[in-house]
């Protein structure tokens, strides 16, 4: 194989990498606005296209001719840099989740911990948004998200863990070959509360959108980013709302196994159905308080997450030989 | 071949990087500019801005990352033990990762018994 070969292949991948990430995006936030419009008994954007679905493309082109705004007071290089890095790992996390066998850009044997460990380079963004801005609502916005997101990433790197164990593998693709027969929701139903809990805390969603709660902190982290920059932060957004969805379904819902329909199909609907649990969540809960937020993980997802591994680890041992 | 896909997704970070570029500075070509005394001011709901974001910020967090440390390298040791379970012929190893896991969880006890992790 060429050196020629090769780098089409990755322009290819990398082509449709983006043309679903934003696809993906610009989908999910019509349908954001749709479940919020049923669930507050509205219509919802219904002018542009067939129920309103081209609004958000609309929406898209109109974020391109904004005015960038650059505050004379943040710290430029890394005000600019903040977005760019905020969406890094959106393609990244989307190149490394196989939708059916052998489907998908790449299957990696260390698939689940790549997925863990990259998802938080948004972090990293998160806190360089922050901190450039210059704003007090940014930096509250910004130390809230790493405060949050670094506490729930251990009870959901143990969840994950007690999955691993089951199928003895971290390649995804043999994750969801080791729930043929029965989903590890069922065999792991705390493992799938935790997880769940705890990924929609990394997203930063309601009832744990303390980082960019709107009615104390304008925005929170993205106060000042005006339309592209702003646009990136919410490609990235919807993209690790898919990606969580798209986890749950890999670890918890048996992946692509389902009888009749084809296997990516069975993919979608289970993620879509997902993100939609998400979304309902979202509109329906209030929002934590900071404190009550950091307890609930350190009191009692993370022991709950210790004991769950420790009885899983002891329960499989003792099947298996 | 299997390379290949192994460092494919580290090969879309550069393509990402660039896309991300891109839609950053192609607004710069089409969107209009405005003029105006408060344009490049910081915004605070409208009010005049009161000093700077960048002040010193409470410890509190620190006492976090301290703790997340703790736990993050624990658990960085526990996944290659998991993912090789399967393997293990006898009780010993799982009694020993699980002492390490019990003796790593009391500093979460004593975290706690230090009201360390308590806002007031």
């Amino acid at each position: 194989m060429s050196i020629f070969d090769i780098l089409l292949r990755i322009v290819l991948a990398f082509t449709a990498v983006i043309t679903f990430v934003t696809l993906n995006a610009l989908f999910l936030v019509w349908l954001e606005r749709k479940v919020s419009a049923v669930i507050q008994n509205r219509m919802g954007p219904t002018e542009v296209g067939p129920f309103g679905l081209l609004q958000t493309f609309a929406d898209a082109l109109k974020l391109l001719g904004k005015e960038m705004i650059t505050p004379k007071s943040v710290d430029q290089y890394v005000f600019l840099l903040a977005p760019i890095i905020a969406f890094l790992p959106a393609p990244l996390l989307i190149a490394a989740i196989p939708i059916a066998e052998g489907v998908g850009v790449s299957d990696l044997n260390v698939g689940a911990l790549y997925l863990l460990a990259i998802s938080n380079i948004a972090l990293l963004g998160i806190l360089m948004a922050g901190w450039s801005s210059n704003n007090k609502y940014s930096l509250l916005g910004a130390l809230r998200a790493v405060a949050q997101n670094i506490s729930y990433e251990i009870p959901m790197l143990l969840a994950v863990l007690a999955v691993v164990l089951m199928a003895g593998s971290l390649k995804l693709s043999e994750i969801v070959k080791a729930q043929e027969t029965i989903p590890y929701i069922l065999l792991q139903p705390v493992a799938f509360l935790i997880y769940f809990i705890c990924s929609i805390a990394e997203s930063n969603r309601t009832p744990f959108d303390l980082p960019e709660a709107e009615s104390e902190l304008v925005a929170g982290y993205h106060t000042e980013f005006t339309g592209m920059r702003f646009a990136l932060f919410f490609l990235a957004e919807y993209t690790q709302v898919f990606v969580l969805a798209a986890i749950v379904t890999l670890f918890f819902l048996g992946g692509w196994n389902g009888p009749l329909l084809h296997p990516i199909v069975w993919f979608m609907l289970k993620t879509y159905l997902v993100v939609f649990v998400v979304m309902w969540l979202r509109w329906t809960y209030p929002r934590l308080r900071s404190d009550q937020l950091m307890n609930f993980n350190w009191r009692v997802l993370l022991p709950l997450a210790i004991v769950n591994l420790l009885v899983s680890t002891v329960l499989f041992r003792g099947t298996v030989g | 071949m299997e390379q290949l896909y192994n460092i494919l997704p580290f090969s879309m970070g550069i393509g990402t990087l660039a896309f991300g570029a891109f839609l950053v500075l192609l607004p710069y070509l089409i969107s209009p500019r405005s003029k105006g005394r408060f344009r490049g001011d910081t915004y605070e709901s409208g009010e005049p801005i009161i000093g700077e974001a960048w002040v010193q910020v409470r410890a509190h967090y620190y006492i976090y990352a301290l703790v997340f440390m703790a736990f993050d390298v624990e658990t960085a040791f526990i996944v290659p033990c998991v993912v090789i379970l399967r393997s293990w012929d006898s009780w010993l190893p799982v009694i020993e990762v699980g002492a390490f896991l019990i003796i790593l969880s009391l500093s979460l006890v004593y975290a706690l018994k230090k009201k360390v992790l308590e806002w007031e």
